[in-house]
Parts: structure tokens; C-alpha cells; sequence
């Protein structure tokens, strides 16, 4: 049961996008990050976070070292991320999935794709 | 881009941060042609960069994508060391910056592309291929250059493309894979981590559309009309009769006043930028003037944060622009006649802001040839503004350079270049009831100083009636206001001035000139002086109806501006419609009266 999404993105045009993609999406909640510091703010804040939309290349603390935070909280260990991608940084997102990312979507992409990965992950999990 | 529709706010969005990368590629730029290779500033562009190539990808902007990914590609190989950084490649990338900007506001303007920057993209290539030949040692291998190439799928292969094809996960069940081994920091932290600044503004803000905040403005500008209003009557009340009700209802009057107030300065404040909205752009202006006319300028820039409204800050790049323009062009001298005049061969301008009360000063300061103060005398007397043999202070003198058709190019010592009319320039200061002067030395440099209202919505005004209508005087440029008897005005040069202490004030009767009836048995017997630098003029007014802030509220242009002296218009707590004066426009008819003699003042129309 999808309930809240945390989309963590340094850019507010992807952050109105996700909200075109996400806002109707089984009615489940968007909360939204600028960098991996302020999500893991927000973690803390929101109870009940069922799934992280992470972008790597942001300032203060890039998606990565998010990852790196992330993994070593037993509390957040379970929540799925999904890496959203740009072209030609590759080898980042293969280090985002060694390191616990589920899976990837990368940008430019579409809201059916989106919501595509989003019923497998979850549906595994 | 099939399942969403681009709307105009995801293009606001899209453009307003694009500007910011851009802006931050232009200072990338500077800052390396300026102080050579700096492994911060390379990683500090990559981020702003690499956000810019998935948002225009996210909208469909596909050439300006590959573009910018070409640019990552270039900057990459910069930081790596593999490039000279040559006056020729500088060229390249600053024109190529252009180019992406223009294609970002095209597109965005067009809500499409537009621009293909195929031209562009490839003196990159050709760039890049250069830099590869020239580091054979296997390093070549760049970020794959081809774009398009790796679309994302649907989720069922979510492996990574191609390389280390071993690591691909496809949304496993989540108990298997939770605790891969985690990448020692210095791996992961490998990723850029630019300036902090770059983000600042975006944290824990909202999206607000300006429009709205214009509207909220208006509607706390009828607030406060109302206040006023329940205010007087709160009094009337009490005079007329006491009582506890009344002392009650006059307390809740008061923190309603209070609270009213509150809410305006807050509203204002939410509508203030900082100033370096503006600034921004001219490092590069600088620096592409400067290089055309083999020049070598420093800008130093002070104030930035000094904030403003955004009213404001939308306006006054173009004077501004202007301005710069005219510092390089006609103030800093080529290195040579510098290094003649012993001066330093680089030769510098200083653009400041800083807050003084309720007002914004900006500075435009430049160490070059200055005005020559005989040359504007010759060139006024010849421009029939200002008679043989009359004299004026150079101050005054000075402020003439602001004056129609007077080209700059003739009086600064260097005659190079074209002039550019300062006119332009003071009206658009005028229009934001701003006031600019200058101050200059002949060959040392010249100081122009601009003067701008924090805020043009709401400005205190004093309320004067002429001819049984009522006009606002915004209260900035009121010196004094005084009653004076008949027998006090005396006619010099077939106009009317008054003495107030040892200066000569020309007058301007209010009433003759709007066209209005003049209203007999009440004799027009106060002036208000207004003053703008050193120059005083007084308007002959019936009466004087007190202070109050007011909410400026915009004429059609057709019906306001200089010409007609009308600034905009304000409603009274009773309804009424109030004209609220353009002082300027008194000032531009003084300066005429005073080039040809007339006896009044026109309405300084065809300036």
C-alpha cells in the first residue's frame, strides 16, 4: 500500500513534474526534498515513507551520499529507492543500485514509465 | 514527452531556473578566463549544468540538451587539465553560451524549440576531438557524447546501460538485495558537491506566481484606504460625542491600524530581491564591451543583497545597462592613453547598491576621463537649453547631460564611440520615481548616482486641492510647503517666482497649468516647493489637505507619464479618484522655460 512518496530532486521543475506524474497516483502523498540533507530531514519529520524518488547530482549532499545515510539507519533500511537518472552519469547510477537502489529511471521520462517501476518495486517489496 | 502537456507554469519553472544555471556558466567562465584553472569553479558548473541537460531533456528540448551535454563533456575535460585555456577557446564557449541562452528563451517563448544549435554543437565536437588528439593516452574515452542513444525503458530492464552490464538490477525482491556492500566515502563523495549558495534560495520556499502577489498588494492597499477612512470617522465620532463605546471603538481602530501596517511592510518585504537579480548580467556585459574596444576593465560589484521590489528590480536593468555601457564606452580609456594619463592600464568600474531609509542607492562608478564641464556648456548653448550668458553651477551644469539629444560621445575627452542618450536612461528613472546625478573630474572618472524608492506601490503623499480637485504630491520630493501673500510673487524673466529665504523659486500655478477653471474669491495662496538635486519649484495650490500614504494605482500610459505629469492614481477612503502628480514633469518644464524664455511653463510636451 502506497501511501507517502519522497522525491528528492535539486530542481523544482522535476518537483512539478512529479507532481503532474504523482498527484492523482493512487491518491498517495508527495514530499518533497531539495538535497539529500533536507530528505533526511524530512524522513525524520514524516512517519510512513513507502518509497524515495532520488536524484544523484545535487548540492549540500548528492544522492549518493544520501544512499550512504541511508543504508546505515536500520529504521530506513526497508524504504525502496528508485534513482532518477540524467545521461551521462552512468557510473553513478550503477554505484546508487550496488549500493540498495531498486531500480532506475532516467531522465527525460515519462509519467507511464514512471509509474511503471513504481508498481514492480513496490509490489515486490 | 507524450503523456503530460507542457503547460506555461512548467515553462516558468523550467526558464527561471535555466537562467540560473546559465548565469552561473557565464560566471564559470569569467572566473576561469580571469584567474585560470580552478578545479572549484569547474565542479562548482557541473551540477548546475547537469541539472539544465535533464530538465530541457524533460521538456523536449532536445538540442539544447545534447548542447549542454557536450558543454559537461568540454568542462570535464577543462577540469582534467586538458585544455589550454586560450583567449580563442574562451571566445568559442562565451558565444556558445549565448547561443544556449538564446535557444532556452526562444524555446520557452515559442514553447518549443526553435533553435537547433546544430552550428554550435558542432565547434564543441570539433572542440573536443581537438583535445582528444592532443592526450592520445587512452583518456579519450569521454562520457558517451551520443545522446538519444540509452532512452529509458520500461521498468521490466531497469539494468544500467551498457558498461559493467554484471550489476544489473531489475527491482528485485527487496530482502535479497539490502545490504550490498557500501562504497567507501571517497568513492561516492567523488561526485561533485558545488557551492552551497547555488541551492540556498530553493530550500523550504514556495512557488508564488507575482501576479498574485501584486493582487495581494492591491488588496492591503484597499485595506489600508479603508483604515484611513473607519480612522476619520473613529474621530468624528469621538468629538461629537464620548463615551465608552466610543474610546473602545476607537482602541480597536487603532490595532486594526497596527495591524494593517504590519501586513503591508510584510507583503512589501515578501515582494523584495536582492538586487543581484540585475547585477548578474553585467561581469559578462563587462566583459564582452571591453574585449570588442580592446579595453581592459575590472567590475567590482558591492551591495548585491541590498534588496529591492521586484517592480523595481524588473525595470531598472535596462538603465542600468545604459549606463555600463556608457562607463565603457566613453569613461575608461583604451590601456595605452591610460598608461599616458598615468593611470593604471586596467581601468575599473564600481557598481554598488546600498539601503539609506526608504530608499536604494546605486552607484556606477568609473577611474576614467570624466565630463569635461566646458564641453557640456557648449554643447547646451548650442542646443539652445541653456542661454550665452547665463550662468549655472556645474552641478547643475552637469545634470544637462540628461537632456534630450545630448550625446555623451561629444563631451567626454575620449571621442570614440557613439553617444547614448542619457534621456532615455533619466526618464526610465523618472518613471520609478527615481532621481539620478552625477558627479565627475576631468580625467580622474565620473560618479553617477541613482536614487530609487524601495517599493512603488504605496507612497506617503501630500494632499493638495486646486480648483476644487484634489491632487497627491508624492511627499519624497516636497522640501517645504508654505502661505505666502500676493504682494510676495514677483515676475523675473516674465515668470512668476517667490523668495523663500535667499532663493528665487520659479512658481507653477496648478490650476492654469492642468486647464482648470480658475476659482474666483479663493485666492491660490500656498505653495508646495518641490525639489529634485538643487533646483526648487513651487506649485501654487488653493489648499493643503494633509498626508497620507497611498496606493498608487496605474494609468494607461496614454493618460500618464511626464508629458501630462501624472504619475498614476489613488482611491480615497470615500471612493474618490485622486491624480497623483509626476514630479518630474515640473522640473523638465523648468528646464525648457528656461532654455527659450517662455513666461510658463508647458507641459514640457515633444521632450
Amino acid at each position: 500500500m502506497l501511501r507517502k512518496i519522497l522525491a528528492v530532486d535539486d530542481s523544482a521543475l522535476i518537483h512539478q513534474m512529479y507532481k503532474l506524474f504523482l498527484s492523482r497516483y493512487k491518491n498517495c502523498k508527495l514530499i518533497s526534498a531539495m538535497n539529500g540533507l533536507e530528505a533526511l530531514d524530512k524522513l525524520a519529520q514524516e512517519e510512513g515513507i513507502d518509497l524515495i524518488l532520488l536524484d544523484i547530482n545535487m548540492p549540500v549532499m548528492n544522492g549518493l551520499e544520501f544512499l550512504q545515510r541511508l543504508q546505515k539507519e536500520s529504521a530506513y533500511q526497508a524504504i525502496p529507492v528508485i534513482i532518477i537518472s540524467t545521461e551521462g552519469k552512468e557510473e553513478d547510477t550503477i554505484r546508487g543500485l550496488k549500493m540498495g537502489a531498486k531500480g532506475y529511471v532516467k531522465k527525460p521520462f515519462q509519467a507511464s514509465e514512471l509509474h511503471g517501476l513504481i508498481e514492480k518495486i513496490t509490489a515486490a517489496g | 514527452m507524450s503523456d503530460f502537456q507542457i503547460s506555461p507554469e512548467l515553462l516558468n519553472i523550467y526558464l527561471e531556473e535555466a537562467r540560473a544555471h546559465l548565469e552561473g556558466l557565464d560566471h564559470a567562465l569569467l572566473a576561469l578566463e580571469r584567474e585560470g584553472l580552478d578545479p572549484e569553479v569547474v565542479a562548482g558548473i557541473m551540477g548546475p549544468l547537469h541539472t539544465l541537460k535533464g530538465n530541457s531533456g524533460m521538456m523536449g528540448f532536445t538540442g539544447i540538451k545534447d548542447y549542454v551535454h557536450r558543454l559537461e563533456d568540454v568542462f570535464v575535460r577543462i577540469g582534467q587539465g586538458a585544455v589550454t585555456l586560450s583567449r580563442p577557446l574562451f571566445d568559442r564557449l562565451f558565444a556558445g553560451a549565448s547561443a544556449l541562452r538564446d535557444a532556452v528563451e526562444q524555446a520557452c517563448r515559442q514553447r518549443g524549440e526553435v533553435r537547433s544549435l546544430q552550428g554550435e554543437r558542432a565547434v564543441l565536437d570539433a572542440l573536443l576531438r581537438e583535445i582528444t588528439q592532443r592526450t592520445p593516452s587512452g583518456e579519450g574515452s569521454l562520457p558517451s557524447t551520443q545522446s538519444g542513444t540509452t532512452q529509458s525503458r520500461q521498468s521490466g530492464e531497469t539494468g544500467p546501460p551498457s558498461t559493467q552490464s554484471q550489476t544489473t538490477v531489475s527491482a528485485p525482491s527487496a530482502s535479497s538485495s539490502l545490504t550490498p556492500s557500501v562504497p567507501s566515502a571517497d568513492q561516492s563523495l567523488a561526485v561533485s558537491a558545488p557551492s552551497a549558495e547555488y541551492i540556498s534560495a530553493h530550500s523550504s520556499t514556495v512557488r508564488v506566481d507575482f501576479s498574485q502577489l501584486d493582487h495581494l498588494l492591491n488588496l492591503v492597499g484597499e485595506l489600508i484606504i479603508h483604515r484611513t477612512k473607519l480612522h476619520e470617522l473613529g474621530r468624528e465620532l469621538a468629538e461629537q460625542k464620548g463615551g465608552r463605546e466610543t474610546a473602545e471603538l476607537l482602541s480597536a481602530v487603532q490595532q486594526v491600524a497596527a495591524v494593517s501596517t504590519q501586513l503591508q511592510e510584510t507583503v512589501m518585504d515578501i515582494r523584495m530581491l536582492p538586487i543581484r537579480h540585475v547585477f548578474e548580467r553585467f561581469p559578462r556585459l563587462v566583459r564582452d564591451l571591453a574585449r570588442q574596444q580592446g579595453k581592459d576593465i575590472e567590475l567590482i560589484l558591492e551591495g548585491e543583497g541590498t534588496r529591492i521590489d521586484k517592480a523595481i528590480i524588473d525595470e531598472i536593468g535596462e538603465p542600468l545597462v545604459h549606463m555600463i555601457r556608457n562607463s565603457v564606452d566613453h569613461g575608461i580609456e583604451t590601456p595605452a592613453m591610460r598608461v599616458a594619463r598615468g593611470k593604471t592600464p586596467t581601468g575599473t568600474i564600481l557598481l554598488s547598491a546600498m539601503q539609506e531609509s526608504n530608499h536604494v542607492l546605486i552607484t556606477i562608478m568609473d577611474d576614467g576621463s570624466g565630463i569635461d564641464a566646458a564641453a557640456v556648456r557648449r554643447k547646451a548653448v548650442d542646443r539652445g537649453l541653456l542661454k550665452a550668458d547665463e550662468t549655472l553651477p556645474d552641478r547643475e551644469l552637469l545634470q544637462l547631460i540628461f537632456s534630450q539629444g545630448f550625446s555623451t560621445a561629444e563631451i567626454v575627452s575620449d571621442l570614440s564611440g557613439r553617444g547614448v542618450g542619457l534621456d532615455v536612461v533619466l526618464k526610465s528613472i523618472e518613471r520609478l520615481n527615481g532621481l539620478v546625478e552625477v558627479e565627475t573630474v576631468p580625467g580622474v572618472g565620473t560618479k553617477f548616482i541613482i536614487q530609487l524608492p524601495l517599493t512603488l506601490a504605496i507612497i506617503s503623499a501630500l494632499l493638495v486641492e486646486v480648483s476644487d480637485r484634489t491632487y497627491a504630491v508624492p511627499l519624497g520630493s516636497v522640501v517645504e510647503s508654505l502661505k505666502f501673500r500676493p504682494a510676495d510673487v514677483h515676475t523675473i524673466n516674465g515668470r512668476e517666482t517667490l523668495r523663500i529665504r535667499d532663493r528665487i523659486v520659479p512658481l507653477v500655478r496648478l490650476d492654469a497649468f492642468f486647464g482648470l477653471r480658475v476659482v474666483t474669491g479663493e485666492p491660490a495662496h500656498y505653495a508646495v516647493v518641490l525639489g529634485r538635486g538643487d533646483k526648487r519649484v513651487g506649485l501654487v495650490v488653493n489648499r493643503l489637505r494633509g498626508q497620507q500614504e497611498v496606493v498608487i494605482k496605474a494609468l494607461d500610459p496614454a493618460v500618464s507619464g511626464i508629458t501630462l505629469a501624472l504619475a498614476g492614481a489613488t482611491i480615497m477612503g470615500d471612493g474618490r479618484v485622486v491624480l497623483i502628480l509626476d514630479v518630474a514633469a515640473f522640473f523638465e518644464g523648468r528646464r525648457q522655460a528656461l532654455a527659450h524664455g517662455r513666461s510658463r511653463p508647458a507641459l514640457a510636451g515633444g521632450s
